[in-house]
């Protein structure tokens, strides 16, 4: 965001601007919402604009995602609100149920909307009917308020400058690459270091953990949008996984790196290096190619190199020029060189799987 | 906690609640309220009011956010603040037809466009948006809107002050608890990893969900550290520091990470059969030490003899050593790499088991009773 936050926000006060659009195109179906409940005189009129606000999302897939969820909680919600408030109770024990209910509701706040929106309807349900005749009605109206709130903003979503998440992927997987790429980068310096700076390491973690649970939910919201074969979406799932046990590679090296003592002083290490640098090639074009569609020049014949590779080091063994180093060492240097394997095909499968997706259009 | 209620905890909530740190924020965020609403009562005050009382204390506990502790403080005060100011206008407005549509155009817009400075502005946003269409929705004239405002502050205040000041954190108890969470959290991984060099049916997304829990139990210990104040990464070996605890638990579960990532070594091979065994004996003697370190208390923990842990995973080695991988063909190097990879990683584990004890000894003022694993 910058050192001036609301600076930059307000330099996106223009039409172009993702932010500028869902914030108008937000406010219009609130908006919407309060004049059709004035004119159709409902009698609980807060209802339908509170769904809009809820599930209006930036991308179309976010708000298909929360309608959903929202729409079988309050089916749930005021289906058992119903049958509560039919229980013969003294007002005590209406009370309880309600506070029962509402510490289920606090307790699934913020982690579980399906679970938060069956206990806050039923929970307004059930006090509702306690205030008024004929329970069933309470229900009733909060099913039809709240399919109306989805039904303005689902409509909002796909007629204001619909905003397919898909649209966004290219970014938010170029992101994630980089992301990962930095850390791997981070981690092959501190391997040849005395003193690596565990701090920077986890930090580059801890980024590239943010930028994989963001492309993770963009992926997941352009499955749910409309105009993908169901061989792409199933191919965004399997992209989100290699990307997730990439990561798992990364911080199962961060473990090697950080108790590798001593610089690498190996004969191998102008060839790990070459290895390396074949890695960092594959991330480069992976990143271009994910962002826009750019064919790389060149080749970087990881499997190849990694081939090679393994076979100059059984000659080396061969020739027991290993036996003066400790088997600790040996130890670390066989995991490093298994975890830079284990990435290099990751991210030749994330390669095939980005074709396919592309070719599949 | 009497055997039953332990039974009922460690299979219905532990999975779902570790260390029941959610529940206890719900029941806070519902005494609050029922504290509003009975001094409410006993003032008296009834009606409308008693509805604008019960909102403000709802807005409290309802749109909290802020990182660390004194931010929330300072985030509930600005809701409120916030809140105050809004609802008297859009009661007001409410009453002017369609020229109050404007008010809700220009604050839904507001929210909206402002969320995106982050997390915390987005759920002041939304709460003060909610509030100001209740107060729409039930048009007033200037005094009695004023007065809900008036009403909102009280029942907010009051809520604020049971839930900031009457029942408050404990900041080393919580840290404790929460590390202790991170420390049970991975040794159950560890516990998982064991079954699965026996058994390869133990699936990779079965040890990737242990692998989860142990990571959100250590980004836990990290929010609460956050929301004291501590700043999870300052800290280095050289130098000390609040963080080195946390680093601590970093180090030891990227050393899990690491075993995970090499525990497929020798599935299905005969000969591989005894080293596999002694793996899997070494590690369970590890799990143990886990065990009895994720039980300890204020003032002690059980504290394992690190040289038969250490000599254990030797005598691995010193089994794969006698395997001569490298007289076995190109074949067979991937499994003795992953082999090797496995007990170097498992030797980190217990070397970062050791040095987040004498972490542990340091932060929480802990002595350790030595006992075998």
């Amino acid at each position: 965001m910058g050192l001036n936050p609301m600076g930059n926000r307000f330099s996106e006060l223009k039409l172009s601007s993702p932010m500028f659009r869902h914030a108008l195109r937000a406010a219009i179906a609130i908006t919407a919402a309060v004049a059709m409940v004035q004119d159709l005189g409902l009698s609980h009129a807060l209802w339908v604009p509170i769904t809009v606000l809820v599930v209006m999302r930036p991308s179309l897939g976010g708000t298909l995602q929360i309608s959903w969820k929202r729409m079988a909680g309050t089916l749930v919600g005021a289906v058992a609100g119903v049958g509560l408030a039919y229980i013969p109770l003294p007002a005590a024990g209406v009370a309880g149920l309600a506070l029962v209910l509402l510490f289920f509701m606090f307790y699934f706040k913020g982690r579980h909307y399906l679970a938060f929106t069956i206990f806050l309807t039923a929970d307004l349900v059930l006090v509702l009917s306690a205030a008024f005749p004929h329970a069933w009605q309470s229900g009733a109206e909060r099913l039809l308020d709240t399919f109306l709130g989805i039904g303005i903003g689902l409509a909002a979503s796909f007629l204001v400058w619909p905003n397919f998440a898909r649209k966004n992927l290219r970014e938010a997987m170029g992101d994630l690459i980089s992301a990962q790429h930095h850390h791997f980068q981070a981690l092959c310096q501190a391997y040849f270091n005395e003193d690596p700076d565990s701090a920077n390491l986890l930090s580059g973690r801890l980024a590239a953990r943010t930028q994989l649970d963001a492309c993770a939910e963009k992926c997941a919201d352009a499955a749910i949008e409309p105009g993908l074969r169901a061989a792409q979406r199933q191919e965004l799932m399997n992209l989100v996984e290699i990307f997730t046990r990439n990561h798992r590679t990364l911080t199962a090296l961060a473990s090697i790196v950080k108790a590798a003592t001593g610089t690498f002083r190996w004969d191998i290490r102008p060839d790990l290096e070459d290895l390396m640098g074949r890695v960092e090639m594959q991330f480069e074009q992976l990143d271009a190619y994910a962002r826009n569609g750019e064919e790389p020049k060149e080749d970087p014949k990881f499997k190849a190199c990694f081939n090679r590779f393994m076979a100059r080091l059984g000659t080396m063994r061969a020739r027991g020029e290993f036996d003066r180093l400790s088997l600790d060492s040996r130890n670390s240097a066989s995991s490093f060189i298994l975890q830079i394997d284990r990435i290099g095909t990751g991210l030749e499968q994330a390669r095939a799987g980005l074709s396919r997706i592309r070719a599949a259009r | 906690m009497p055997k039953a209620l332990n039974r009922v905890y460690l299979k219905f909530i532990r999975p779902v609640d570790p260390g029941l740190f959610i529940s206890k924020y719900a029941a806070k965020a519902t005494v609050c309220c029922l504290a509003a609403l009975g001094v409410g009562l006993a003032l008296p005050i009834h009606g409308p009011a008693l509805f604008w009382w019960m909102v403000g204390a709802l807005c409290s506990v309802m749109f909290r956010t802020g990182s660390t502790f004194g931010r929330r403080k300072m985030y509930g005060l600005v809701l409120l603040g916030m809140v105050c100011v809004a609802v008297p206008v859009a009661g007001v407005a409410g009453g002017a037809g369609y020229w109050g549509l404007i008010l809700v155009f220009i604050l839904a817009f507001a929210c909206f466009f402002l969320g995106g400075l982050g997390v915390s502005a987005s759920i002041l946003g939304i709460g003060c948006l909610v509030v100001s269409l209740i107060s729409f929705f039930d048009p007033a004239p200037v005094a009695p809107a004023l007065m809900r405002s008036a009403w909102i502050a009280g029942g907010g205040l009051l809520s604020f002050f049971v839930n900031f000041y009457l029942w408050p954190f404990d900041p080393e108890r919580v840290l404790l608890k929460s590390a202790r969470l991170a420390v049970e959290d991975m040794g159950t991984f560890l516990d998982g990893l064991c079954a699965r060099v026996k058994n390869p049916r133990v699936t990779d997304e079965a040890l990737d969900y242990l692998s989860a829990e142990a990571i959100a139990s250590i980004r836990r210990y990290r929010t609460f550290m956050e929301s004291f104040n501590i700043d999870p990464l300052k800290g280095s070996a050289a130098s000390g520091g609040a963080g080195l605890f946390y680093f601590g638990m970093i180090r030891l579960y990227e050393s899990l990470v690491g075993v995970f990532g090499h525990i497929g070594f020798g599935d299905g091979r005969e000969d591989f059969y005894d080293l596999k065994e002694a793996f899997y004996s070494g590690a369970w003697d590890i799990g143990k030490a886990f065990d009895a370190f994720a039980d300890m208390k204020a003032g002690t923990y059980s504290r394992p003899d690190f040289n038969d842990l250490f000599a254990a995973v030797e005598q691995i080695q010193d089994t794969l050593v006698e395997m001569k991988g490298y007289r076995q063909g190109q074949d067979s190097q991937g499994q003795f790499m992953a082999a090797w990879g496995a007990v170097s990683e498992l030797k980190n584990v217990v070397q970062g088991l050791k040095d987040m004890m004498s972490l542990a000894e340091n932060r929480f003022r802990l002595k350790g009773t030595v006992n075998g694993p």
